[in-house]
């Protein structure tokens, strides 16, 4: 059985769910079901986790219909508040998958070497500069401009994650990790990054 | 062995037996005496007679899988049974009486060359005086031709069988008489008095990755795991066969000129014997590798989960849970979804989502 190291991407997709998701949802239940028939490992590490959470404050952060008709002292307890339940409500059934899914592999994981690997990996990618028409962060359209797209670090993070707690695999729907697969500092980690259907 | 005696050779055979029995009775009251001990008479008898006792032809041996051994005394005992001379005996090993009708019945007058084989039998039987037939071939085996046979059959081998049986045959009261230090420190010896005569060369290689196979294995710390005992059963064969083996050879070495006729096909065996027991430690090597290296995984194994487990209950803690819950199927089902109904952004995107966790 291969072990897989999942994206924080997947686990949203699969809790949003078929409506709220249609893109990312499909494959991220068809992952969950190999999961469930046992025909793979998943591993959630503590990164993710982390992710997961603050993607979720981010998400929450963008009700602005909502949070517009609140207190400006009420805002953020309601992102966390909310988020927090979203949260909570998805970790306990990760935690409910018992065996199948797993958050911690070693006791001790070599974070210094991971943080030299991953340094070595973000210098040695140069990245790419692209035009936008519309910005994904505040969903403005028609708004030319120029950016500087590369690796994150993160990224190499997770695939150093994932190759130090010996998964075999890291599935992600998040293209930015084409960049690093293959690369020797990951070892013979398979990187899969799932097509979206639409 | 089916070898035709000759009246005479037959007859010798039957009064120097009937010798062996007599004295046996005499000294020791016991009327039954096993193959194994007949032969090893025979063959004191044969190493201690004069040079120009015409008997010593009557009694050729040559060395093998139990010490000494004689085709011509083996086919005496045979005839012997089927003239009912001896009467097979209840025994753990091949037991014979003499028949009570003849045993006081010379088959052959005594001239001085029997009269020396007489003076000797007796010597023999009387110095056995409350031996135990074990004692008797280790007896045997300390002057053995070749050092093997003490360091390998008397000694290593007796060890590691009774700590097989010890782990095998899971007993609690079998104590193991012979600790792990006790086998290797015998298994160093054995590596010391191989043959160094150029038709052992081949089997002096292999014995070396067999040696190798054993360390490994007494040097594993977890002896109750399934594995282990897998792999014991194994290594205890192999060793009975690395003894066979080493007989096969030992006996084109160490034998009466009597059997020289048969030495070259006795070559071909021992080669023969010699290229099946390199195959058989190759794919013992390979068994041992695999099945202790699972052991070890499962080991490892164990470790993961018990790491996962501690993080499980810090998570399920701040979740809010007492403990970890048990496992639920259905958890996959209530994860579909499981934030829908409280995402109220318009455009819901996992992957941007993330991507902005990431560049903060």
């Amino acid at each position: 059985m291969i072990r897989v190291y999942l994206d924080a991407n997947i686990i949203l997709a699969k809790s949003a769910g078929p409506e709220k998701e249609p893109r990312q949802f499909p494959q991220a239940e068809e992952i969950f079901n190999k999961i469930k028939n046992g025909e793979i490992e998943a591993v959630v590490s503590p990164l993710t986790l982390m992710e997961v959470r603050n993607a979720l404050r981010i998400n929450h952060g963008k009700e602005t219909t909502i949070l517009a008709g609140m207190e400006k002292s009420q805002r953020l307890e309601y992102v966390i508040k909310t988020s927090e339940d979203d949260y909570n409500a998805i970790l306990g059934e990760l935690i409910r998958m018992g065996d199948k899914v797993i958050f911690k592999v070693k006791k001790n994981i070599d974070m210094n070497q991971i943080l030299d690997d991953a340094m070595e990996i973000v210098m040695s990618i140069r990245g790419k500069t692209k035009s936008y028409r519309d910005c994904k962060k505040c969903g403005t359209d028609n708004v030319n401009y120029i950016g500087f797209k590369s690796l994150g670090t993160d990224d190499a993070l997770h695939a150093l994650l994932a190759n130090e707690m010996d998964c075999d695999q890291l599935l992600t729907f998040d293209g930015d990790f084409n960049e690093i697969k293959g690369n020797p500092k990951i070892g013979s980690l398979d990187i899969q990054v799932i097509e979206q259907r639409f | 062995m089916n070898y035709q005696l000759t009246e005479n050779e037959l007859l010798i055979l039957k009064e120097l037996i009937r010798k062996i029995f007599e004295n046996y009775n005499d000294n020791k009251n016991l009327t039954k005496i096993s193959k194994k001990t007949i032969q090893k008479i025979l063959y004191k008898l044969n190493k201690k007679l004069s040079e120009g006792n015409p008997i010593r032809n009557t009694i050729p041996f040559y060395w093998f899988l139990a010490g000494p051994y004689s085709e011509k005394v083996d086919a005496g005992i045979i005839a012997m049974k089927s003239e009912q001379v001896l009467l097979p005996a209840n025994g753990i090993y091949e037991m014979y009486m003499f028949n009570p009708d003849l045993i006081h019945s010379r088959f052959l007058d005594h001239d001085a060359s029997f009269q020396e084989a007489r003076e000797i039998i007796s010597q023999e039987v009387a110095q056995m005086r409350g031996f135990s037939n074990l004692q008797l071939i280790n007896d045997i085996y300390d002057e053995a031709p070749l050092l093997f046979y003490p360091t390998y059959k008397s000694r290593f081998l007796v060890y590691f069988e009774s700590f097989c049986n010890y782990y095998l045959e899971q007993d609690d009261n079998l104590s193991n008489l012979f600790s792990e230090n006790d086998i290797l420190e015998s298994l160093e010896k054995t590596k010391l008095s191989l043959p160094s005569d150029q038709l052992f060369k081949k089997f002096n290689g292999i014995y070396q990755d067999f040696v190798l196979i054993i360390t490994k294995v007494l040097n594993y710390n977890r002896k109750n795991d399934s594995e282990f005992l897998t792999v014991l059963q194994s290594l205890g064969d192999l060793a009975n066969k690395v003894w066979n083996v080493f007989a096969y050879g030992a006996r084109i070495l160490e034998h009466h000129e009597f059997y020289e006729p048969k030495v070259l096909m006795w070559n071909e065996m021992f080669t023969d014997q010699t290229l099946q027991l390199e195959e058989a430690i190759r794919k013992t090597s390979l068994l041992v590798t695999e099945v202790l290296q699972i052991s070890l995984d499962r080991k490892q194994d164990v470790i993961k989960s018990l790491e996962d487990k501690a993080f499980k209950k810090k998570l399920a803690k701040l979740v809010g849970f007492d403990k970890i819950p048990e496992y639920d199927d259905n958890s996959f089902t209530r994860l579909t979804g499981i934030i829908q109904s409280r995402i109220k952004t318009k455009d819901f995107d996992s992957v941007e989502l993330v991507r902005e966790t990431r560049e903060g």
